[in-house]
């Protein structure tokens, strides 16, 4: 009986304010990066790519170059070589050598270091061990291939664009190479993979894989996850990057066709 | 693959956050998003296809069919019309929902679950990323405005699209985006002109009140004033609670008088709890509301007003206010001031819907004052047409601002509940009021549910142990139909015993994160009312795949101990399982065959073994200090039909009860162990805390008044203080103990492990054990649904899923599991008073009872009868005190006749109905006799205690008579 006087009841109730009503579906309601109809903020469904675009050439001194558009990232990569290094030793393949740098303006907030640091050496690195990979090196003993990336404007993760431009610009300068090489982002959010994450979904804190493959070798060159992902999902994740990764290759392929197509006309 | 309808025109949509920074998005304008109508020819039908080709609702506004555009402020304002089922065919654009989601997350909530349902047709329009109808902010153009424009463009686009085979109207209460509507050449209304033509008064009773329509009030002569002070911005709030000039907190306002309140301050080592008193400090708080205050000087600081005030009942406007704060200043001794405060802003209103009644108005009035049933919440005015109708019912009223001038909050109305005093409608305020959920089970839940008929497959026999052999039962209250556990005992050959648990397996059947998880764990528990119940999962689980039916073939979770005859546990394994269970007893079957010697079947031989380990079991778990308590629990045997209470039943506890209980408290306890060894960050267990002592206070002071000391250092203490404190010639006083000792209690909650840093904190009080955690009733709760995941995902029965290992998602579906556990209880409880005063209802009888509590201007009586526990007032007939309150003793002295705690007394019990809207049980004193306060016994019967029975039965059967007619 609720009378004025029951005062026994009242300290118990009163914590009943500590305790507010909190909605399970909150959670799910409370981040956005796929709404109930099924877009993401930018308009793209979940298994859709960013807007890609190639030109060759644009670098008339270089053996090979490709600027390539992906999403907001803009990049530009080019190689020198193979010419003859300084061969300190008898080498029996090429050696590749990157450089990553990012301009000051790529990012909203200035950056003061454009390169050196401690991502860029880690890129650099992972970029060098790919292509030592891909490219038939045993073709050129006892010389180097040099390659530059310059990141003019940043869309999240940088990695992905630079193996395709780098790609790219292999074929450009006609280097030899046993596959295409594709790379590209698959995140999970809201019990859904999205492929080719930018930036806003990429600061999201949820599981997000990097993949690394040459399609028509259906070979894995590298692959990163640094989440905890769940196994199940974890497959899932795999299966997105590398259709996302085969849509890729298809774009690709059809730049270079095109660029090849040009150029047979010039002549 | 590249979708051929995707252009990569990207637009580039730039904002500023910061001070310096530039972030450019993208954004992909597509071509292939559906209109979703059925009349166009162009769009893929999909679907998503909703709105109708030929729509007609009876409007003559506009005669072709049409359908509705909205735009955002109808949609955050207005949305209890749209939950009206009249208003289908609307468009709703992907930027209003954004919005509204921006403003307020419970209104999008609601839209939403408007969407969801197929046949009100409203269609989420993509406008943002449709080539067609994108529009870009104009330089100088606000944000604001673009969207108005927005939203007019989609018009258009629909106009176009649909060769104007379809009128859009557009509903808008923005006079400015109406008239630049109407100047493109669109058709645009207000929602009021929009729903006038339907002559459905109760839904223009919905529409929000706007300020302006209270201009009126100038027109019938009433002076419009500045009662309150400004609330500070929101900015400013923020500042002053940094800077210490401000605190936060939650508001509680008082229950006896409707000026004063507390608020509950969070991050202040000062002050816990500060006072409000008076119309202008407490400055358009309602309860429930996060505040900013603001301390007053000491100087200032208030008296709490000691007696019950209740708000007048008729309308004088907002000019008396003047007079009832005078009237309210209590002079006294400065020592008794408490440190007050006055509110300054509010942070965030939680006003939900309020139940209650119209107060009655003159004739004809268009506003009515609305009297909320929480005595908390204020006097709310509304704007109503259907006042005459709406007379005699309960109503449903949201509130939506509080202006300044306005001495009570203003509002609409939502729906009428039914009839007063009727039982459904009490029933209805009870699960309102506890914001229970109880709608029914929408489709997508009811589609997670197994096709009958069900069957058993091979897949499923391969991953269970076959105990179908076994000789398990299950022993519940009589009319049981959701029956989640069962039990066997069998020996083993080496002597021991070897005991199981089974337990429903609902997580067979519920699937994490489908619709019916997620109803489920919106629900998070079965509640009990007297008379209904409702249900957590649909009744195909609850009452049958699930519950474990005797002679049925169920999937089970088992827990297996080897045990020792002296009760010691050897061993423990967890599986799912297949079982068939012999017989469904009840704890009366159970305790017969268990007590006749002459059956001597393997059910009898099992339950035998099974009571002597429990016995066992719970000795041990006695001399740990396990906690006996009382609450006065009764049942009402209720009318077959009619569902009117009929008899009161006390609970009987038969010896099968606890043979049970201790089983499944055991059983929790080693899978609390499990889970947590399987997954110390993320278990979900339940703790008890150990009060502080101070609360015991109260019972200690009890006790020493019949002489006994009760010690409550530890559980242990209290446990074997309160067997001592037996009265030979009073044998109810223990259990009264006991029942106050329960008070002292503190609340158990369910909590992830992950969160408590310290092991020890993990203690559960009352039953003495380290660890616990609720395993053996998933159909009726959530949490065991939670453990019943996490243990067969640790032992490798079951699929694991993402969220098992989420501990900040854990910890957020416990919040909501122990804040519905405890409305549950609240509601139960308010369901047993509802049908108490019901069987109180035209009958006025004697009964005995002891006094319970003594107070400042009441003694609290206890009925053990009934388990009903009233408040006997200690005042005449004038409202004048008659008692002297002796706060040491806790005594009451009447007339030289002192009352002591626990005496014996006789009441006479009747049903106030004065008060319409809280009708409640009203009691006089019958013996001791006290000349000028007692009442006179019933005529009838010359009361003694023995003929009381006599005095029950009569009503009763005149009850019966009249629900058979």
């Amino acid at each position: 009986m609720s009378t004025p006087m029951d005062t026994s009841s009242l300290p118990i109730k009163n914590k009943s304010n500590q305790l507010t009503s909190t909605l399970t579906t909150d959670y799910i309601v409370g981040s956005d990066l796929i709404s109930i109809e099924g877009y993401r903020q930018d308009g793209r469904k979940p298994n859709e790519l960013r807007h890609f675009r190639v030109s060759f050439n644009v670098v008339p001194d270089a053996d090979g170059s490709c600027y390539m558009e992906h999403g907001n990232c803009k990049l530009l990569a080019t190689i020198y070589g193979p010419y003859e290094g300084e061969s300190r030793s008898n080498q029996e393949q090429a050696i590749i050598t990157c450089d990553f740098s990012m301009t000051s303006y790529c990012v909203s907030e200035r950056r003061l270091r454009t390169f050196g640091d401690m991502k860029s050496q880690r890129l650099q690195m992972a970029i060098q061990r790919v292509f030592q990979q891909a490219i038939i090196t045993e073709t050129y003993p006892k010389s180097q291939i040099d390659i530059y990336l310059k990141i003019l404007q940043s869309d999240g993760n940088d990695y992905s664009p630079c193996v395709n431009a780098t790609t790219l610009a292999f074929i450009n300068a006609g280097i030899p190479m046993k596959d295409f090489v594709c790379s590209s982002t698959v995140g999970y959010i809201q019990n859904k993979c999205i492929i080719d994450l930018n930036q806003q979904e990429e600061q999201q804190k949820s599981p997000q894989l990097t993949l690394t493959i040459m399609p028509q070798r259906d070979d894995i060159v590298a692959l990163t996850c640094e989440s905890r992902v769940h196994h199940d999902i974890y497959n899932e994740m795999l299966d997105a990057a590398t259709r996302a990764n085969l849509q890729l290759f298809d774009l690709m392929k059809q730049a270079v066709i095109n660029q090849l197509k040009t150029v047979l006309h010039v002549l | 693959m590249i979708d051929d309808t995707r252009r990569l025109n990207s637009f580039l949509r730039k904002t500023r956050r910061g001070h310096v920074l530039k972030i450019t998005h993208e954004l992909y304008l597509r071509t292939d998003i559906t209109c979703g109508s059925n009349a166009c020819q162009q769009c893929i039908i999909g679907q998503t296809t909703l709105l109708d080709k030929h729509m007609k609702n009876g409007n003559n506004l506009i005669s072709t069919g049409h359908y509705l555009l909205v735009d955002t402020n109808i949609v955050l304002q207005q949305v209890d019309v749209l939950e009206d089922p009249l208003l289908t065919n609307v468009i709703v654009p992907q930027i209003v929902l954004d919005e509204v989601r921006h403003k307020s997350l419970a209104i999008y909530k609601r839209i939403r679950s408007i969407i969801a349902i197929p046949e009100r047709k409203f269609f989420v329009f993509i406008n943002e990323f449709n080539k067609n109808t994108f529009v870009l902010r104009k330089p100088g153009e606000s944000p604001n405005d673009r969207n108005d424009r927005a939203i007019r463009k989609i018009a258009q686009f629909y106009n176009e699209h649909l060769k104007q085979q379809i009128s859009i109207v557009l509903l808008t209460d923005d006079i400015a985006n109406r008239d630049l509507a109407r100047q493109e050449g669109l058709i645009a209304f207000s929602l009021k002109e929009y729903i006038s033509t339907f002559n459905r008064p109760e839904l223009l009773d919905r529409l929000v009140l706007k300020e302006e329509s209270f201009d009126l009030e100038k027109d019938l002569g009433k002076r419009k004033e500045i009662i309150f002070p400004e609330h500070v911005s929101v900015s400013e709030v923020q500042r002053g609670i940094k800077s210490g000039k401000y605190l936060q907190g939650t508001f509680q306002a008082s229950r006896e008088n409707y000026l004063e309140a507390n608020v509950f301050v969070q991050d202040s080592e000062k002050y816990n709890q500060l006072f409000v008193q008076g119309y202008r400090n407490l400055n358009r708080a309602v309860h429930d509301d996060i505040v900013a205050v603001e301390v007053l000087p000491e100087q200032e600081w208030a008296i709490p007003f000691s007696l019950v005030i209740d708000d007048k009942d008729d309308d004088q406007g907002d000019l008396v206010i003047e007079q009832e704060e005078t009237g309210l200043v209590v002079q006294g001794v400065s020592s008794k001031r408490t440190s007050s405060c006055r509110i300054v802003a509010i942070i965030k209103r939680n006003w939900r819907q309020y139940c209650g009644i119209l107060q009655e108005s003159l004739p004809g009035a268009r506003f009515h004052l609305f009297l909320p049933h929480e005595r908390r919440i204020p006097k709310i005015r509304i704007e109503s047409r259907q006042a005459e109708e709406l007379k005699n019912s309960r109503v449903m009223v949201q509130i939506d601002h509080w202006p300044r001038s306005s001495r009570y909050p203003h509002g609409h109305f939502i729906k009428t509940l039914g009839k007063l005093g009727d039982k459904e409608t009490e029933n209805e305020v009870i699960l309102a009021e506890h914001d229970i959920l109880h709608h029914e089970f929408p489709e997508a839940v009811l589609d997670c549910l197994p096709k009958l008929p069900w069957t058993i497959t091979e897949e499923d026999l391969a991953n269970r142990i076959d105990l179908r052999d076994f000789c398990i039962v299950s022993i519940d209250p009589p009319g049981c139909t959701d029956i989640d556990d069962a039990l066997h005992c069998r020996s083993l050959e080496n002597g021991n015993f070897e005991c199981g648990v089974h337990i429903a397996d609902v997580t067979h059947f519920v699937r994490p994160n489908t619709a019916l998880d997620l109803e489920a764990r919106e629900r998070g528990t079965t509640v009990y009312l007297t008379d209904r119940r409702i249900d957590m999962l649909p009744v195909l689980l609850s009452g049958n795949l699930c519950s474990l039916r005797g002679g049925e073939e169920r999937f089970a979770f088992s827990v297996r101990w080897e045990i020792t005859p002296d009760a010691k546990i050897v061993n423990t394994i967890f599986h799912k399982s297949i079982i068939k269970s012999r017989s469904a007893m009840t704890y009366e079957q159970a305790q017969a065959i268990k007590d006749d010697s002459g059956i001597n079947d393997e059910i009898a031989r099992s339950l035998r073994r099974l009571h002597s380990i429990a016995a066992q079991l719970r000795q041990k778990r006695l001399d740990k200090g396990a906690l006996v308590l009382e609450s006065s629990e009764v049942r009402f045997q209720l009318d077959t039909e009619t569902h009117d209470p009929l008899n009161v039943i006390n609970k009987e506890l038969r010896e099968t009860n606890w043979l049970v209980e201790e089983f499944m408290l055991l059983a929790n306890i080693s899978v609390a162990e499990k889970i947590y060894e399987l997954f110390p960050d993320c278990a979900c267990l339940r703790k008890h805390p150990a009060p502080p002592i101070s609360n015991f206070d109260p019972l200690v002071k009890a006790a020493e008044t019949k002489g006994f000391q009760v010690k409550a250092n530890t559980g242990k203490e209290l446990a074997d203080s309160l067997d001592q404190a037996i009265l030979s010639a009073h044998p109810y006083f223990n259990t009264m103990l006991r029942m106050l000792a329960t008070r002292c209690m503190m609340q158990a909650v369910y909590f992830c492990s992950g969160f408590e840093s310290d092991i020890k904190s993990f203690e559960h009080y009352g039953l003495a054990t380290p660890i616990y955690t609720h395993f053996t009733s998933p159909i009726r709760r959530y949490a065991d649904v939670l453990v019943h995941r996490l243990l067969a995902a640790g032992i490798n029965a079951d699929a694991t899923f993402p969220d098992l290992l989420n501990k900040r998602v854990l910890q957020q579906i416990c919040n909501n599991l122990n804040y519905r556990h405890r409305m549950a209880q609240y509601a139960a409880r308010a369901s047993v008073d509802l049908h108490t005063q019901l069987f109180f209802k035209n009958m006025n009888t004697n009964e005995d009872g002891y006094v319970f509590a003594v107070r400042k201007n009441a003694l609290q009586i206890l009925l053990p009868r009934y388990g009903l526990e009233t408040t006997l007032f200690l005042r005449d007939k004038d409202g004048k005190s008659v008692g002297e309150f002796h706060e040491e003793e806790s005594t009451q002295t009447i007339n030289n006749l002192t009352i002591h705690m626990f005496d014996p007394v006789t009441v006479q019990i009747s049903v106030d109905s004065n008060n319409i809207q809280r009708q409640r049980i009203q009691i006089h004193l019958v013996k001791p006799f006290i000349d000028g306060f007692s009442v006179a016994p019933i005529v009838k019967n010359k009361t003694t205690i023995d003929e009381i029975d006599n005095t029950i039965t009569t009503p009763v059967k005149r009850l019966k008579v009249k629900s058979s007619k």
